[in-house]
């Protein structure tokens, strides 16, 4: 489904991704993991089209590199960015029906679709008229994968979903992850946290200097110690 | 002629001037209130508006329904140019872009010749409807329809899609992109409608003074609209007239009743000191204007319902 091939990424001098490949296949869920400054990130927004960069970014046979962010979205690509960002100060409801702008929907389609994503995150439902900036950060992140989720998105891209959030929500987080993945939703799963990351997806990738360096079925990862290996040098 | 004696032309022309800045406010409004752009040049976008409107019914001796309609165009057109820097500067950086450009095209007025250079242009022709010269009260009239126009327009545009992309952009315009917004589009869309209000307003201020040079253009004007507009309310048509109407009207209250302890001849500078001081006391105690979200009437709501948010605020932490 998405073909990365030699994707080279450069913030002036730094070269923060170098000659990455990878590749995602329809109804799995890949993992992309890595340390602090590994490149995750930027492979990332490399993809949605938000930063520029050479290489080619194959998806269902098109060439989505050059393509500008909100056309890549239409494709069918869309991103729950780092760090949440939701609309602090539009209601939880909103926030949801923003996510639905590339689509044109009649507003009873909208209301169906955003009880589909409360079903999902019920927390969600109890907040409907509530400031997403109050929310905590567990619902925000929810409300940020359910944002992402009435785009429709044929690839869902999650950008370190467990940032900033205890164990026990990352939990429950990794859960509905889970739960979207049965439903056959294919996944790029951006993680720090490798056993969380590794407990959810099909295969995994291991980023490391801007560099792929291994990349496996998710159950070879777990056991081996390369993972740990990349982590700890 | 029976209306016109009614009224004392003195107050007709403080309420025509009174709506030209309600629609500079309106535009304004767009840009920096609804999309989040800061924008300190609006009288380069004002002075446009009018010297082609000038130019045009002067120079070219068009009509002047005609001129004003174009001059509404071009100012269309140069905006969306103009706001093209907000594409790679915001904030703080797009504030001081567009103060910089306001004052090229400020000194692009005052000396070039198309503009008459520090002449400015003189004797430009009164629009006329069905024979009647419009002037005073039926200038007012037709400037209170402009206005109420204008006032649907950005009402409507503001709860359409265009709207909520534009108050998505200024939420966050990163995650814009990631919804599918072409931010490029609604940022430059934006300063090109915010401009030919601008554009109306200049248009049909050069038609009512009949002299424009390039003094009523300056960087005063683009401030005192950045202030009426953020003491109104960002994002809020009430705001708008709120604001605009008490930062115009302030400084001929004062120049209606005579106050001995002001000499009447600094009253500009006074006005400045005043609006400075409003400013400070509308950052320290209402950050979001006075019909700004979390406004008037939304405190008084909260007010109301102060036991439900109590009870709300229970999950939060």
């Amino acid at each position: 489904m998405l073909q990365i091939k030699n994707l080279n990424v450069s913030y002036g001098s730094i070269h923060a991704v170098r000659n990455l490949s990878l590749e995602v296949q329809e109804g799995e869920a890949v993992a992309l993991i890595g340390a602090n400054g590994a490149g995750k990130t930027t492979t990332v927004n490399a993809i949605s089209g938000t930063i520029p960069s050479k290489g080619s970014i194959i998806y269902q046979g098109k060439e989505l590199n050059g393509l500008a962010a909100h056309k890549v979205v239409k494709e069918g690509i869309v991103m729950v960015p780092e760090g949440r960002r939701i609309f602090p100060k539009l209601s939880v409801v909103n926030n949801l029906i923003m996510g639905a702008y590339a689509r044109k929907t009649s507003k009873k389609e909208l209301q169906q679709e955003i009880e589909k994503i409360f079903v999902l995150f019920p927390r969600l439902a109890e907040r409907r008229s509530q400031m997403a900036g109050t929310l905590s950060g567990g619902e925000q992140q929810m409300l940020a994968v359910g944002r992402a989720m009435m785009a429709k998105p044929k690839l869902l891209i999650l950008d370190e979903p467990s940032m900033g959030l205890a164990p026990i929500v990352v939990k429950s987080i990794f859960s509905t992850i889970n739960r979207i993945k049965q439903e056959g939703l294919t996944i790029l799963l951006i993680e720090q946290n490798a056993t969380m990351a590794l407990s959810v997806a099909d295969r995994g990738y291991v980023l490391e200097n801007g560099e792929i360096r291994f990349h496996d079925t998710a159950k070879n990862l777990r056991e081996q110690d390369v993972v740990k290996k990349a982590y700890l040098g | 002629m029976v209306l016109e004696a009614l009224f004392n032309p003195y107050y007709v022309d403080i309420v025509v001037f009174l709506i030209i800045y309600i629609l500079l406010g309106l535009g304004l409004n767009l840009i920096t209130g609804y999309a989040g752009q800061v924008s300190l040049g609006h009288a380069a976008f004002f002075g446009i508006g009018a010297y082609s409107s000038a130019i045009l019914s002067v120079k070219a001796d068009l009509n002047p329904w005609l001129a004003i309609t174009l001059a509404i165009v071009i100012t269309f057109v140069i905006s969306a140019i103009l706001g093209l820097p907000s594409l790679r500067v915001r904030e703080d950086f797009l504030a001081i872009t567009t103060l910089g450009m306001g004052l090229i095209i400020q000194s692009f007025f005052k000396n070039s010749s198309i503009t008459g250079g520090a002449y400015g242009i003189d004797s430009i022709p009164t629009p006329s409807l069905f024979g009647m010269k419009l002037e005073n009260m039926s200038y007012l009239i037709f400037l209170l329809i402009v206005m109420l126009i204008g006032i649907y327009a950005v009402r409507r545009m503001t709860q359409s899609r265009i709207g909520r992309a534009w108050m998505v952009i200024r939420e966050d315009d990163i995650v814009a992109q990631s919804m599918g917004i072409n931010t490029t589009y609604y940022k430059v869309l934006v300063f090109a409608i915010g401009g030919a209000y601008a554009g109306a307003a200049g248009a049909l201020f050069a038609h009512k003074v009949s002299f424009i040079s390039s003094d009523s253009f300056g960087f005063a004007v683009s401030a005192t609209l950045l202030s009426m507009v953020v003491i109104g309310g960002l994002g809020s048509i009430r705001g708008t007239l709120f604001g605009v109407s008490v930062l115009y009207l302030l400084p001929e209250f004062f120049r209606l009743f005579q106050f001995t302890f002001i000499d009447m001849n600094y009253l500009d500078m006074y006005k400045m000191m005043i609006y400075g001081l409003l400013m400070v006391l509308m950052m320290r105690y209402r950050p979001n204007g006075i019909f700004g979200k979390k406004g008037a009437k939304k405190v008084m709501t909260k007010r109301l319902h102060k036991k439900k948010a109590v009870k709300g605020g229970e999950h939060i932490a």
